[in-house]
């Protein structure tokens, strides 16, 4: 018995240490990058280091205001990550509003109406989740084009209404937190069907919506590649257009701007990180186990 | 009869969702197909003509296709075998009533924040950490001595390994997830009955959790297999352009696809060829999958 114990906690010891060393790899970048938000280029490029600089302000302003060129101090190329994030915010915040509702309508019809062909529709909605969004990209950029809708941000909140992982995910919930004796209760009382999914369905299915919300929220403010594709007006960047130019620009020697400007593209996420995280998590999975 | 019509009524609430599928969606793929049989261009004025299957010819017989194809395996197979590898060990650690390891809660949440981060924010922040001059990671593993500092960006090789490993940080917390909630769904009389029988750790999960477990097993391969194929954002934006640094290892299908169509020759024909190429691959190596996985059940069943 004491053989075994002393076994069980020295594979303990040693799990323990593998997955400490794995938390660390996923700390540890985004610390040195916070670090290094602090510190110039030229003590950047001549070491690590864990404690900050005192280039805060400096890279700050580099990145806000743009480089300013050594001779006559006229600042060029800023990046302007408070417009990204307020772009970013509108086409994330509606998409977001349009998923939920119109994911909650067309999970609550397949939850709890029969009608014809629902089954094949709904073979269809599952299909599409598994359906690579590159197949379609060119001919959306077609669609959007004669649509006059380039340089516009609607190419990426329109199709927020048909999520087929929307439907998917407030179907599944729905049909466990919604029973059909209240609905049927509500419609011997004189309630309309769309009436009954507003002040029925809606408020019982909140707190599924609201997981969704957060799962649909993030993956719109993550997006890069359809802005990249609809958009090429500086003006109407969003956030990870604004990090994208990052790279590759007149930054690219400037290591602590390039730092800068992630880091302030990560809070966002942060904020979202420590207030959702578990919801987020059960999010997925609630998602992936009910098949 | 009166049921029948309320029945109806969903279908009133489907029809922005199918109705948006068909617009935004539908309408896109089939379109793409279409122009895969025209030589239309963006930098061209003249009206799209009909070309057949010349630009699937002239695809498959492109060195730089097959090359991206390559890239796109060479990314994708080291990073869902550490992905899953590291997935399993982590839901079977956790999930070990006897191990009972303290701290899930914590661990979980810090495997799964690089997912949420967005991807071009990774991209830039691997781009600068692995850089060889100034990166983080050759200061570590080298301290101030420059010599000894490993070029990463300097072939194709070693560019495709960070971008898999890049692929692996940001996926495995949310495969973990994903598996562990699996096998959390088991009920729990399996776990008794083998115990009884004097089944130990090791055996419970080899013959019973991972058995269990297999449909979200092939989930997660089919959607990281979907996913990987499909790889844009991070090979896009640490190489800009399309140019895929050294040796051109970071361009994947995609990256491909996108940059035939939009920024080097602007060929909206040749793009969309390729597209439908990369979705027919996708489906092909799906099915093989599935075939692999559920081909050869019966046989395995009669085993047991």
């Amino acid at each position: 018995m004491r053989a075994y114990q002393l076994k069980l906690n020295l594979t303990r010891l040693g799990i323990y240490g593998i997955v400490a060393f794995l938390a660390l790899l996923c700390i540890v970048p985004f610390y040195l990058m916070i670090v290094n938000a602090s510190r110039t280029n030229m003590e950047i490029l001549s070491g690590i280091s864990f404690t900050p600089g005192n280039a805060l302000v400096d890279n700050f302003l580099t990145l806000n205001l743009g480089k300013a060129d050594p001779v006559s101090g006229i600042r060029s190329y800023p990046i302007d990550i408070l417009a990204g994030y307020w772009h970013s915010f509108l086409i994330a915040g509606s998409s977001t509003v349009i998923t939920g509702y119109f994911g909650a309508m067309t999970g609550y019809a397949f939850a709890l109406y029969n009608f014809r062909f629902k089954k094949l529709l709904w073979g269809m909605i599952l299909a599409i989740i598994m359906l690579p969004s590159s197949v379609g990209l060119i001919g959306y950029y077609k669609l959007m084009s004669s649509l006059n809708l380039l340089e516009t941000w609607w190419p990426m909140i329109l199709p927020a209404v048909s999520s087929p992982f929307a439907a998917f995910f407030l179907r599944q919930y729905i049909s466990r937190s919604l029973s059909r004796s209240l609905v049927e209760a509500s419609r011997i009382d004189g309630a309309r069907e769309m009436t009954i999914f507003h002040r029925v369905c809606l408020p019982l299915a909140m707190p599924g919506i609201a997981t969704l919300a957060i799962l649909s929220f993030l993956g719109s403010w993550n997006n890069y590649l359809g802005p990249l594709l609809i958009i090429t007006k500086m003006e109407l960047f969003t956030l990870p257009q604004w990090i994208a130019q990052l790279n590759g620009s007149v930054y690219a020697r400037d290591r602590g701007t390039i730092f800068m400007g992630i880091t302030l593209s990560i809070i966002p996420v942060l904020i979202m990180f420590s207030v959702f995280s578990r919801y987020l998590i059960d999010g997925i999975s609630a998602g992936s186990v009910k098949e | 009869m009166k049921l029948k019509k309320i029945d109806n009524f969903a279908f009133v609430m489907i029809l922005p969702f199918f109705l948006g599928f068909l617009i935004f969606t539908l309408y896109p793929v089939f379109n793409t197909l279409v122009t895969s049989f025209t030589d239309e261009s963006l930098s061209s004025f003249d009206a799209p003509a009909f070309v057949g299957l010349d630009n699937y010819l002239s695809e498959i017989t492109s060195e730089l296709f097959w090359k991206s194809f390559t890239n796109t395996w060479m990314i994708w197979l080291p990073n869902i075998a550490t992905q899953i590898g590291l997935a399993l060990f982590l839901a079977a650690v956790f999930t070990n009533y006897e191990l009972n390891i303290r701290g899930k809660g914590f661990f979980r949440a810090v495997f799964f924040f690089p997912n949420i981060v967005t991807i071009t924010t990774v991209a830039v922040l691997v781009g600068a950490l692995f850089d060889w001059q100034s990166g983080a990671v050759n200061q570590l593993l080298h301290g101030a001595d420059k010599t000894g500092y490993t070029n990463w960006f300097g072939q194709g090789l070693t560019i495709q390994w960070v971008i898999a490993g890049v692929q692996t940080w940001t996926w495995f917390g949310y495969t973990a997830i994903t598996l562990m909630a699996g096998i959390q769904a088991m009920p729990k009389e399996l776990f008794e009955a083998a115990l009884i029988d004097g089944a130990s750790g090791r055996q419970i999960f080899f013959r019973i959790v991972l058995p269990f477990i297999q449909p979200i097993m092939v989930y997660v391969m089919i959607t990281s297999l979907i996913g990987g194929m499909n790889m844009f954002d991070l090979p896009w934006v640490m190489f800009p352009g399309g140019q895929g640094g050294a040796d051109q290892g970071a361009i994947t299908m995609s990256v491909y696809m996108y940059a035939r169509a939009f920024a080097w020759d602007q060929n909206l024909g040749s793009g969309s060829a390729v597209a439908w190429i990369v979705f027919v691959l996708i489906a092909v190596f799906t099915l093989l999958y599935l075939k692999a996985t559920y081909g050869n059940k019966s046989s395995e069943e009669g085993i047991n």
